[in-house]
């Protein structure tokens, strides 16, 4: 299978039903508009070693986009803006 | 002095003056700047359009926790919502957390369209709102079990009294099982009340001691003797282990009783039926320890620390009739601190028993040795002098009906001669005929109320009359003005009818010697 267009790290702290909402609302915005063409990566930044985070995080939650670059990154309650969702998944220039 | 453009030197001053003027008001316009946006206590970020940190004023370097040289530049991420407010958390170095309330407006930076977003910390805000959650939380479960414990004696007693009105022929021995169920459901609601008054009390430190010279090892005799009905009713064998004169601690015998009482009663509670309990107590140095041991069903040790708290139960209690508050070790613990002492708590684990240990200090020595020194066995004989002395005569007034009535019945099936009367006028008029050896007089009275009933009685009588105060009303405060009425005793309704019993005969007995010793 070939690595997918879209790239996705969620920053998060703790394991609340905040976070996993979170989780939850972009994977249903990436499955209605990217199915099967990008990857979602939770990861909870208090609990994670700090050399395991490759991005810097100064709050969360925070959505990066690794691909396509250039890495792009919003920060909130990125769940409940679905317009903002949909513009990261357009490849630049597109 | 103002210039005209026809003045000589108008070509340069004007632009001069002009560039000064700006230059201050550009230093003013800084300082206010700055004044406002380094004093602020909120955070504040500029964000270039990709999210990138342009400037942080000295808040935001704190919630962040990073100077602002390792700010400028660091991609903090484009703000989901310009316009609006969006909670988010801040993680530190010391991977704690902080949480904080963003608000974001554009804006303009440096000719370039930015983000403003302020970053309030609610970090405070968020766990007092959790906390008090939790309490809210604390206080729903609470009264889901304050209402089946109270609904549990409630309908015990309904059913009780439904058998006599339906069967007015039923058979003594029935009456006789019907009576027990009321009377112990009567105890079970009076010590719920006693519990949670006294933990609402103590919380508020609402509760002063009365601290004298008390012998320990009485107050645990008549604690044991107001418990040990409960261990016969669950066939718990009890083993005592006492030194044989008296300990004496600088205390209040009252709060010392619930003490050794809550303790008991704890253990009978969480003990199978067929269980044991041993109480023991000892001298360590300047400390006597008092130690109530059970095999019962034990704690687990991840409760064992919080056994002590308010409305904790450590384990499902053997019977759903026996749950409780779980507020009874918490009166232990804190009336025990309160007496300057300490309380402890081991079990092996569940289903293998506990001990709870209560650290008291003993009264110094050199208040010790003017007080008598009293062995356990004349200490434990019974006194009964006076019972031959004709019948005893007690004055109750009361004037609730059914209190009245059956309170008459109990004290005459004990042989007592009983006067009644409704309200104080009339209790004053049969006190003077009568002349009772002990009244009983209750607080709330219409017309005059039981002080002035007390007052009038003692200045009648003088001390050949013993008095005391049946209330409802059971607050420090009340038993102190009962006392400066000239009460004796103060009981709060519903009274134990073996304790009344034996405090009048206890009362008479007194003042018979008494009488016996002055002439």
């Amino acid at each position: 299978m070939a690595d997918p267009s879209f790239i996705f790290l969620l920053c998060v702290s703790g394991n609340d039903s905040r976070a996993r909402q979170a989780e939850v609302q972009i994977r249903a915005v990436c499955e209605e508009v990217v199915p099967d063409d990008y990857q979602l990566t939770t990861v909870n930044v208090v609990e994670c070693h700090p050399e395991d985070l490759t991005e810097p995080v100064l709050a969360t939650p925070t959505l990066l986009r690794l691909a396509p670059g250039p890495t792009r990154r919003v920060v909130g309650d990125i769940g409940s803006e679905p317009q903002l969702l949909s513009a990261l998944l357009r490849k630049e220039g597109s | 002095m103002n210039r005209t453009p026809r003045d000589s030197d108008s070509v340069r001053s004007p632009c001069e003056d002009e560039i000064r003027e700006l230059q201050r008001a550009l230093a003013v316009s800084r300082e206010f700047f700055h004044a406002i946006v380094n004093c602020s206590g909120d955070g504040i970020l500029v964000l270039n359009m990709d999210g990138a940190i342009l400037f942080a004023n000295p808040a935001a370097e704190r919630l962040l926790g990073r100077e602002v040289g390792e700010l400028l530049g660091f991609p903090f991420g484009l703000p989901t919502r310009p316009g609006a407010v969006s909670e988010i958390e801040l993680p530190q170095q010391d991977r704690s957390l902080r949480v904080a309330e963003m608000r974001v407006v554009e804006t303009a930076w440096q000719g370039r369209p930015a983000y403003v977003a302020t970053l309030r910390d609610i970090t405070g805000h968020k766990q007092a709102r959790l906390n008090a959650l939790k309490a809210v939380e604390r206080r729903d479960r609470f009264l889901a079990l304050l209402s089946h414990e109270l609904r549990t004696p409630v309908a015990a007693m309904s059913n009780a009294s439904q058998v006599l009105i339906r069967d007015p022929d039923v058979a003594r021995d029935d009456i006789m099982r019907i009576a027990n169920v009321m009377q112990r459901q009567c105890q079970q609601l009076k010590q719920l009340l006693d519990d949670l008054l006294n933990v609402s009390r103590i919380s508020r430190g609402q509760i002063r001691l009365r601290r004298k010279p008390t012998d320990l090892l009485e107050v645990i005799d008549h604690a044991v003797e107001m418990v040990s009905p409960l261990f016969a009713e669950k066939g718990h064998e009890f083993q005592m282990e006492l030194p044989e004169q008296s300990v004496y601690i600088d205390g209040d015998s009252v709060r010392l009783a619930q003490i050794i009482t809550n303790l008991l009663t704890n253990s009978n509670k969480y003990t199978e039926p067929g269980g044991w309990i041993r109480l023991s107590c000892e001298l360590e140095a300047d400390q006597v320890v008092i130690r109530v041991q059970d095999d019962g069903i034990g704690i687990p040790a991840d409760k064992l620390h919080k056994v002590f708290e308010p409305f904790v139960q450590a384990v499902h209690t053997v019977s759903s009739l026996e749950s409780g508050l779980g507020v009874g070790l918490a009166v232990v613990r804190d009336l025990v601190a309160l007496h300057g002492g300490s309380t402890e708590v081991h079990s092996p684990g569940v289903n293998r028993g506990a001990t709870f240990s209560v650290r008291l200090p003993l009264l110094p020595p050199e208040r010790r040795s003017e007080l008598p020194v009293k062995q356990r066995e004349t200490r434990q004989a019974p006194a009964k002098a006076a019972e031959s002395a004709g019948a005893i005569r007690v004055l109750l007034v009361e004037d609730v009906e059914d209190i009245r009535q059956m309170m008459r019945m109990v004290l005459e099936i004990e042989g007592f001669e009983v006067v009644v009367a409704e309200d104080g006028r009339t209790g004053l008029k049969r006190a003077s005929v009568f002349h009772p050896d002990v009244a009983l007089v209750d607080i709330g009275l219409p017309e005059i109320d039981g002080y002035e009933v007390a007052r009038q009685l003692r200045a009648e009588f003088g001390t050949a009359l013993h008095l005391v105060a049946l209330t409802g009303y059971g607050q420090d405060a009340d038993i102190h003005k009962a006392h400066e009425a000239g009460f004796d005793q103060h009981l709060t309704k519903p009274v134990d009818c073996d304790y009344l019993v034996s405090l009048i005969r206890d009362a008479r007995r007194k003042r018979v010697e008494a009488s016996t010793e002055t002439h």
